[in-house]
Order: C-alpha cells, then sequence, then structure tokens
C-alpha cells in the first residue's frame, strides 16, 4: 500500500508504529544537504559537543522559526514536525576560543527508542558555527509500508559512531 | 597609449585579478581543498585527527560534504567573495592573566607577584634579573597543565581518546606544574685524557646537570570560577545564544533559506530573487551545482593542483549564480560577514570575561639551592578582574620553610623551620580596547602595564647562598616595588616582559637596590589557537 495519507491520520498511525517500537529512525540521509521524511513526522535533534571545555549550546532555526532549546538526554536539543517541501534547518553552536584543536559539535536524530544516530553533520572551530541543510517533507507513505521496508525492529544500543578515524 | 600598450596593461591587470582571485580563493577555501586532496589521496595511515573522513561514508559522500559550502563552509564562501582572512591567535596573546615565567624567588623571575592562571598546553620563558635575591642570574621555565600534555599526546595519536568531562580529568585541569632551570648553574664540561668519557664522568655530568633545576612547583586551582562547565557561565553561554543567534542567521538567510527552502525561496522573491525564464529555482539549482561538483571532484586521485581548478571553476560558478540572481547580493555579502565578526567577537568577549571571573590557587614551589638545603614555598593566589575587566588585580600570600640542614657561616648554625612570609599584589591593565587586543594583525599588539609590591618578612632561620658561601640573612622586612611593561608580538604566542624594581634592600646586603628585568615568554595555546583557525 503506497498511497498519500496525510495530515493527523499519517501522525495517528506513525505514533502507533512509534510506541510499538516498529519505527526507529525518522529522518532519511538523501546527502549532506538534504534529508527527507514523511511530512508530519515529529523529529528531535541534538548537538554533543566534544573536546570543548565542557561547552555544549546550541540554538535551533527549522522552516525560519526559532526553536525553543530542550535538554534531551542531557543534550541541547529541539523538537519539531516536518512540514511539506524541502525547509531549511540550522543549528548554531558555541565553540570556546580556548577549547582543544579537536574541539567538534556533531547533531544526532533521537531515535524513537531514545538512542542517539549520528546525522554525520559536524562543525569544527574552523568551520561555521551553524550547521545547514534542508529536509524534505515527502508525501507520506503509508507507515506500516515504510517500517516494514527499511528500519531493523531493534535498535542498536548506540548507533553514533566514535571511533578512531571518523572525524575527531 | 598606443593599443599594444593598452593591451598589455589590460593582460597584466587581468593576470594579476585572476592571481589575486585565485589567492582570495586558497586563502579562503584552503582549507577545503585540502581535505578534497586527502579524501582522493587518502594516506597509507590514515590522521586520527582527520577533519575529512567520516568513516560512515564513501569518498562521493565526504566529498559532497566538503564541497557543499553552505553547509558549514558558507563564511569562507563569503570570504572569497569578498576577501578575508581570520586569525584566533590574537585572542590569547591578548590575555594578561597568565603566569608562564618563574615566580620571584628565582634569580631570573621578571615576576613579582605570581598570576592565577597558566597555559594550558605549555609555555615557557627565560628571563633575566632578580627580585628579592642577591644576584642576577638567567632562569627557563616551562609551566603546563597536566591534561594539556594528555591532549597533545592523545592528539598525536599515541592514545585513543578520553572523557573530556570525566572526573579525573576534570580534576587534573585543576592541576599544574612548572620547573625553573637556572644556567648559571652550569655544569663544567667533563675531559678525560683520552677524550672519551667515562662511565663515573657520564654520571657526574648527569649531577651536575641535575643541579641545574632551580625549582619545581604543583598548582591546584581551588576556586574556579572562569570553568566554563559552572552553572553560572552555562547559562551565560545560553544568554548569548538567545541574544545574538537571530542576527547571526537572519544575516545569512539569503543563502541557507534562499538555497536550501523551497518555499522560502518562492515567497521571498526581494531577497532570493525570481527564477528567469527557463532557469532553475536556487534550491533546484544548487542541489544540482552541488552534485555537479561532487562528481568532478570525487573522481579518486585528483592532485592538488587539478582539485584547485575544478574546485574553483565550481564555486566561481556559485558565485556567479548569485549575483546574477539574489539582489543587493555584494551589499548582503558585507552585511553577512558584518554580522559573523560581530557574532564573534561577542563570542570572544563573554570567553575573555569568563577568564576575568575570580579565581584562587594554592602553590606548593620546592627551590633547590646548590648549597643549601631545600625551601618549601605554600603560596596563596587570588585573581578577579575589576572595571569591565580593564583592571586585573592578583594578591599572593606565601610562606616559606626552611628544610633542616646546618650553614656554617659566619658561625656553625642549625637551620630549620619558617624562613619567611610574603604579601604581593598587582594590578594590571592593558594599554588598549579589548577590541584592539583581539583584532588581527601582525607586529607588536596591545601592550600591559603592572604595578606589583611585595612585603617580605625574613625569620632568623633565613641562610643565603653566595659565591660558593652561605650567610645568615639578616631577619627584617623586605620591600619591593615594581613596575612591568609586557609587551606581545601578535599572533606568535611571544611575550616580553621589561620590568624595573626597587627594594629597600635584598636578602643578603642591607642597602637600597634598584634593577632592570628583560625576559622572553612563550605561550603553545595561542599557536595552537592559531593551528585551530
Amino acid at each position: 500500500m503506497t498511497g498519500c495519507t496525510c495530515g493527523t491520520e499519517v501522525q495517528e498511525r506513525l505514533i502507533v508504529l512509534i510506541l510499538e517500537g516498529r519505527w526507529l529512525k525518522l529522518l532519511k540521509r538523501i546527502s549532506s544537504s538534504l534529508f527527507q521524511a514523511p511530512v508530519g513526522t515529529p523529529v528531535q535533534i541534538v548537538a554533543r559537543a566534544r573536546d570543548n571545555n565542557g561547552v555544549n549550546a546550541a540554538a535551533y532555526r527549522y522552516a525560519q522559526a526559532d526553536l525553543p532549546v530542550q535538554t534531551v538526554q542531557g543534550l541541547p536539543g529541539c523538537s519539531f514536525t516536518v512540514l511539506a517541501q524541502q525547509r531549511a534547518f540550522s543549528a548554531l553552536v558555541v565553540f570556546d576560543p580556548g577549547a582543544k584543536p579537536s574541539a567538534r559539535y556533531d547533531l544526532f536524530e533521537v531515535d524513537t527508542d531514545g538512542t542517539l544516530s549520528d546525522m554525520s553533520e559536524d562543525t569544527f572551530p574552523d568551520s561555521d558555527p551553524d550547521i545547514s541543510f534542508s529536509i524534505e517533507g515527502i508525501a507520506a507513505v503509508a507507515p506500516e509500508a515504510m517500517a516494514s521496508a527499511a528500519q531493523p525492529k531493534k535498535a542498536p544500543a548506540i548507533k553514533e559512531s566514535s571511533a578512531p578515524g571518523r572525524r575527531s | 597609449m598606443t593599443s599594444s600598450r593598452l593591451l598589455l596593461w589590460v593582460l597584466v591587470a587581468a593576470s594579476t585579478a585572476v592571481a589575486q582571485d585565485g589567492k582570495v580563493f586558497i586563502d579562503s577555501l584552503g582549507k577545503v581543498v585540502d581535505c578534497l586532496y586527502t579524501l582522493n589521496n587518502p594516506p597509507a595511515s590514515p590522521d586520527p585527527n582527520d577533519h575529512c573522513s567520516d568513516v560512515q561514508l564513501n569518498i562521493q559522500g565526504n566529498v559532497e560534504k566538503e564541497v557543499s559550502v553552505l553547509r558549514i563552509h558558507k563564511t569562507e564562501f563569503l570570504r572569497y567573495a569578498r576577501g578575508l582572512s581570520p586569525d584566533y591567535r590574537f585572542l590569547e596573546d591578548a590575555r594578561t592573566d597568565k603566569q608562564i615565567g618563574a615566580t620571584n624567588a628565582s634569580s631570573g623571575s621578571t615576576s613579582l607577584v605570581s598570576k592565577g592562571t597558566v597555559p594550558k598546553f605549555f609555555g615557557f620563558a627565560v628571563e633575566n634579573g632578580a627580585l628579592t635575591n642577591s644576584t642576577s642570574g638567567t632562569s627557563t621555565t616551562f609551566r603546563g597543565n597536566l591534561v594539556g600534555w594528555l591532549d597533545l599526546v592523545r592528539n598525536q595519536g599515541f592514545i585513543e581518546s578520553y572523557n573530556d568531562n570525566a572526573k579525573v580529568v576534570n580534576a587534573l585541569r585543576r592541576i599544574s606544574y612548572s620547573f625553573t632551570l637556572d644556567s648559571s648553574r652550569t655544569p663544567a664540561a667533563v675531559q678525560t685524557g683520552s677524550g672519551i668519557p667515562t662511565l663515573a664522568s657520564l654520571q657526574s655530568e648527569i649531577k651536575r646537570t641535575g643541579q641545574q633545576l632551580a625549582n619545581y612547583s604543583v598548582r591546584l586551582a581551588i576556586l574556579d570560577k572562569r570553568d566554563p562547565r559552572t552553572k553560572q557561565n552555562r547559562q551565560g553561554i545560553f544568554d548569548f545564544l538567545d541574544k545574538n543567534a537571530k542576527a547571526f542567521l537572519d544575516s545569512r538567510s539569503f543563502l541557507t533559506d534562499c538555497f536550501l527552502d523551497a518555499v522560502f525561496y518562492g515567497d521571498n522573491p526581494n531577497l532570493c530573487g525570481t527564477t528567469p525564464q527557463g532557469g532553475q529555482a536556487l534550491p533546484e539549482y544548487y542541489k544540482q551545482w552541488l552534485g555537479d561538483t561532487t562528481r568532478r571532484l570525487s573522481q579518486g586521485g585528483l592532485s592538488r593542483g587539478q582539485i584547485i581548478l575544478i574546485f574553483h571553476e565550481q564555486v566561481e560558478l556559485l558565485r556567479r549564480t548569485m549575483v546574477e540572481r539574489i539582489p543587493n547580493f555584494q551589499s548582503m555579502v558585507e552585511a553577512a560577514l558584518d554580522a559573523a565578526t560581530l557574532f564573534d567577537s561577542k563570542r570572544l568577549d563573554l570567553f575573555k570575561k569568563m577568564q576575568k571571573q575570580p579565581l584562587v590557587s594554592v602553590e606548593y614551589v620546592n627551590t633547590r639551592l646548590p648549597t643549601l638545603p631545600d625551601l618549601s614555598t605554600v603560596r596563596f593566589i587570588a585573581e578577579g578582574s575589576f572595571f569591565n575587566a580593564k583592571l586585573d588585580l592578583t594578591g599572593n600570600i606565601a610562606f616559606t620553610i626552611q628544610n633542616s640542614g646546618t650553614v656554617l657561616t659566619p658561625s656553625p648554625q642549625k637551620l630549620g623551620g619558617l624562613r619567611d612570609f610574603q604579601v604581593a599584589a598587582q594590578g594590571e591593565v592593558p594599554l588598549g580596547s579589548l577590541a584592539k587586543s583581539i583584532a588581527p594583525g601582525t607586529g607588536i599588539g596591545t601592550m600591559s602595564l603592572a604595578f606589583a609590591y611585595l612585603s617580605e618578612r625574613l625569620s632568623d632561620q633565613s641562610a643565603v647562598s653566595f659565591a660558593g658561601y652561605n650567610f645568615m640573612a639578616e631577619p627584617g622586612w623586605i620591600h619591593v616595588g615594581q613596575v612591568k611593561l609586557t609587551i606581545p608580538v601578535k599572533g606568535s604566542g611571544v611575550k616580553i616582559p621589561l620590568s624595573f624594581s626597587v627594594a629597600n634592600r635584598t636578602e643578603l646586603i642591607r642597602e637600597k637596590d634598584v634593577r632592570a628585568h628583560i625576559g622572553v615568554t612563550f605561550d603553545m595555546d595561542a599557536l595552537i589557537a592559531g593551528f585551530k583557525k
């Protein structure tokens, strides 16, 4: 079943899948500047700093709206619902000028089971303090079809990568 | 002007413009070029601190991430459109709160008062003079922080990683160390008849070299309101974002929103321009540009020259499209760069003010004397900033214990117990504004002027070593006043302290003493900050 079902019905069915643990990762990475998700999908993104003298602060903007900063798993995060079409998302972070050369921020998506999925979106003291990309709200495919198509039923405990060789 | 001369002039002007354009490109986006080169020519043993490759992605994914100039390279792109290059070393140079050189007990010290902060990574100082000692000397001081070494070792890939916020690491962060070598204790070269050193002569040499260690110290920060981890400082950082994020993000809306947001693009022709007949909307155009640029630069094995050529061509294509399509593009570039500079200067100001908050440390200094028992000094150091960080005040209270032993001159006497008690204070003012002190440039940076005063009470247990003889110092008060001018060399981490001191007496001679001191200090933090940029 691939028909478009929009609005609250999709959200309700997504919520059911979330509660049943069948829907984990919400944003699909198309490229470094584009993610996709069905319209109406609730998304939570957090920023995590490393080697930044303990400074971990971020502000978020989605579709020109400044989002309130929430503390999610001890990290500064934000929540929003995916809108139709391609909309801009920005995360603005703060680097301590006295931080180590290896200082960095990474963005994580909070999966429905609470694990943090590395979005491969990062920034460094020698780059912009704001990470910008698009999130495209696509016509909502029946949630059951999407859930069974791609995602594993059980998420690994940690999906983030911190191995050496990765940006560190 | 003849037509041939005019043509020559045009050609020279054009080639200069191209060279200048290429220089601006490399200055602005050279870091991205370096990454693209690494991705095209991966080293046999990858650098653990490589900022270019994400193991979760393949070469196309990594190249696409790097060339996506609107993701995290907007400022570099804007600089390319205008031509600037920032440097953060100037912030570290502007700091006046760091103790790099020796403490006042050393013969070469230029510092009457010990400052509260030490270099995070590593610093060293070579100084000549004396403050309360009877003889001037030249000392070399190495000073650093335990975690600083851990960071450097990790960055070299010797250890993988540690939790930056772990309790142990936070505790280590409060501990710093120093050791001072006195070059006046230079060991004589040991010669043997055959010219080949014997084991015994080598051991003797090592022992003599060890005698150059004039003192070593360990310092613990007991109250540190400068740590960004404190609740108050965390709140300050979020307040900074609340106040400044909107203006910063709005200033680059013509890049992020016009190129990454299809709805905004359609709704804001005044800002983003309109789609020309047969053309693409900017978000569609950027997607295609990104795809093309990625494809051209992810072939593998491209030389640096090829990468510069291709990437420059693509970036220039994007810039020209922006110039053609976005109304008032140049003025918006200027405004966005100004907003970025403002955001950055406010950020630097925030952290600079954080570094001016109260700090209390306790320091143990072991002073090694060649012919006398060691001295143990415990010093309490308090430092704070007043008048909107324009005046830096530092206070020291110290007492020195004479370790037990015997001094033979003028008559044999057993030593041990309290040797002296010291109280000292220093006020330091930068001779220029904060903005001027952190502004990029070359040459001499913003100087600072300090006035210091030290009172030292010598007990009847004060022994002094001079010219190989030991003497008992006459008990009483020593008062020393000092004026100190510190001259930073911008962007280098180097500072030259020049000071002039007047004392009512020295430890050995009860006569007025006037001295000049000079030194060179080097703070590696400033260079590390430069590498980061």
